[in-house]
């Protein structure tokens, strides 16, 4: 998907804009708290249907208006669309594509995106949830499927965990356990299987792409389930086995379960690791190759997507280029070029290798970002 | 206060209703101010009747003005089928379908532990009673195919299985007279899963 021209209406810090925009690289320039990011935000909005930041649609809206709308003119294959994506504290959210709302379409976005932003650093360092959040976010972006699954999955733990709470009050809360454990175990089923097989692929173009990008050592990402037998499950295992797996160790684990009142296995205890020649890269990668796995993370998101969907993700590189060194800055440009939207923010050109950039063939245009305008700098400046 | 005692009082009770929103409460309460007198005595009367006169059906918890309601004194109902739904709004819909020609009872509510609903807080033990009571063959199952309604559906058919009466659930999938290219994702998705030999 492309998109051709953005018009914002009350949107974050943007009363109105309508611009054009560039079919390669688009930087957008300016100094902080300008707009940079809001229009960042918005392009993702227009691909997904929701924003990156912001669970909040009435956190979107300007300051003192009552609603916002974002609209975009997209190309699809050959075809151009207009997506429209209007929020009304009344109405809701209304996504429409091509004229009236599809009440289905709701769910689902036009085209995929990779965000990479300074926090995606935390991939690598930080916490297990982080690497959950990072997968599923990619999952759902191929599978529409997956993103139902998990929502379920989620919904069930939150009712099953309820149920354990007030178990330590009373014991006949119990017997309602079971009625939960057969929705876990045949949502929980779905996502781990879909999780295991898209490591599996994510792993491979990872292995590839990171010698590419200059890296060192051998680059691998495995999928630590919390429930361990799925590692040793075929990937054509029959979805119904998966359950009855699921289901057999909830039963294991389930007077212990009582005795603390939470869930204990599951999707929800899932962990993703990155080995460098095997080793964990969370605690023995230096700050440098940690940065180089998150960038090889990246173009194997935009890769993946890629090959599933058949259509290239637009790239939202979000104040990156102060965060990474000179070689890799040159290894992200210059992939930009291989026909691919990118928008990329930056507070000076100095940031930005141009240089690099003219070489190529994709083309590019700068914005100049202030105070919630946005316009392209003219050739001389 | 802009508005003058009476006005803000009912512009806020305006506002608790479902839908109604400050501005819309407020629109509403102007037009009461502009209707002719007899039309809102009218409207006033028709609210507390609606609250007086409405109440819950002893057999299936329905709502009905008459206690049993008319489906359950209906003659022409076969009382051997009993469907079992969420909400009394779900009888509507299953009525309008003029397909279905048994009784019903009406849970109000599934069970949802975070919102501290268990099987006791909803019409579970009125609905054992009445297949104990006999003559009810069959059991339908129509809470919503979401998370609570499954695992409602799934709580009642536990108990009722040793019971000797007959489960059943409803079936889920495409929309019927939706043309598959409008149906989501999800759904196609699932219905295809649950294909069958024709």
């Amino acid at each position: 998907m492309l998109v051709r021209r953005i018009f914002l209406s009350n949107f974050r810090n943007y009363h109105r804009l309508d611009i054009h925009v560039g079919p390669g690289l688009n930087i957008l320039l300016g100094d902080n708290a300008q707009g940079k990011t809001n229009l960042i935000e918005a392009i993702h909005i227009v691909a997904t249907g929701r924003s990156h930041r912001s669970a909040r649609d009435s956190e979107l809206v300007s300051w003192g208006r009552q609603g916002y709308l974002v609209k975009a003119k997209v190309t699809r294959g050959e075809a151009d669309s207009i997506v429209e994506v209007e929020y009304s504290p009344v109405r809701g959210k209304e996504i429409r594509v091509n004229g009236p709302a599809r009440p289905l379409a709701g769910s689902g976005g036009m085209g995929a995106v990779v965000v990479f932003s300074p926090d995606d650093l935390q991939i690598v360092k930080g916490g297990p949830s982080l690497r959950r959040r990072f997968l599923d976010l990619l999952i759902a972006q191929v599978s529409q499927g997956y993103r139902y699954d998990l929502g379920r999955y989620v919904r069930v733990l939150s009712q099953r965990n309820a149920v354990l709470r007030s178990s330590r009050f009373s014991r006949s809360a119990l017997a309602d356990l079971d009625i939960w454990d057969e929705q876990l175990a045949e949502a929980g089923a779905r996502v781990v299987k879909r999780r295991r097989s898209v490591i599996e692929k994510l792993a491979e173009v990872a292995a590839a792409v990171h010698p590419r990008i200059g890296g060192t050592g051998k680059l691998d990402i495995r999928y630590l389930p919390s429930l361990s037998f799925v590692e040793s499950f075929s990937d054509g295992a029959r979805l119904d086995s998966l359950k009855d797996e699921f289901a057999r160790n909830l039963k294991k684990v389930r007077s212990e379960e009582i005795e603390r009142g939470v869930s204990l296995v599951g999707p929800h205890r899932d962990d993703v690791a990155f080995l460098i020649e095997g080793m964990d890269a969370r605690t023995y990668a230096s700050q440098g190759q940690q940065r180089s796995i998150v960038l090889c993370l990246k173009f194997s998101e935009l890769e993946f997507i890629r090959s599933e969907t058949g259509d290239a993700p637009i790239l939202l590189l979000d104040d990156v280029m102060s965060e990474i060194d000179r070689s890799h800055q040159e290894l992200l440009l210059s992939y930009i070029s291989q026909d691919l939207q990118a928008f990329l923010t930056a507070t000076h050109l100095g940031q930005v290798d141009l240089g690099h950039l003219d070489s190529n063939r994709g083309s590019r245009i700068i914005f100049t970002v202030e105070n919630g305008t946005c316009k392209p700098m003219s050739a001389g400046a | 206060m802009i508005f003058a005692e009476p006005i803000a009082r009912l512009i806020e009770e305006l506002t608790k209703l479902p839908g109604v929103g400050p501005k819309t409460a407020q629109r509403l309460a102007f037009h009461v101010l502009k209707a002719p007198a007899d039309d809102v005595r009218k409207l006033a009367r028709a609210l507390i009747e609606a609250k007086d006169k409405v109440r819950y059906c002893s057999i299936c918890g329905n709502i009905t003005d008459i206690d049993p309601c008319r489906i359950c004194s209906g003659s022409d109902r076969d009382r051997g089928l009993l469907c079992v739904v969420e909400e009394p709004r779900d009888v509507i819909a299953m009525e309008r379908t003029k397909e279905f020609k048994g009784l019903y009872h009406v849970l109000n509510g599934v069970i949802s532990p975070m919102e501290g609903v268990g099987p006791d807080d909803i019409r579970i033990k009125e609905l054992l009673a009445r297949i104990r009571d006999g003559g009810v063959k069959e059991v339908i199952l129509a809470t919503n195919p979401n998370i609570e309604g499954e695992a409602t559906a799934m709580y009642i058919s536990r108990l009722l299985k040793p019971l000797g009466v007959r489960v059943t659930r409803i079936a889920h999938g495409v929309p019927v007279g939706g043309e598959l290219e409008y149906a989501d994702e999800v759904t196609l998705a699932r219905a295809l899963e649950g294909r069958r030999e024709v």
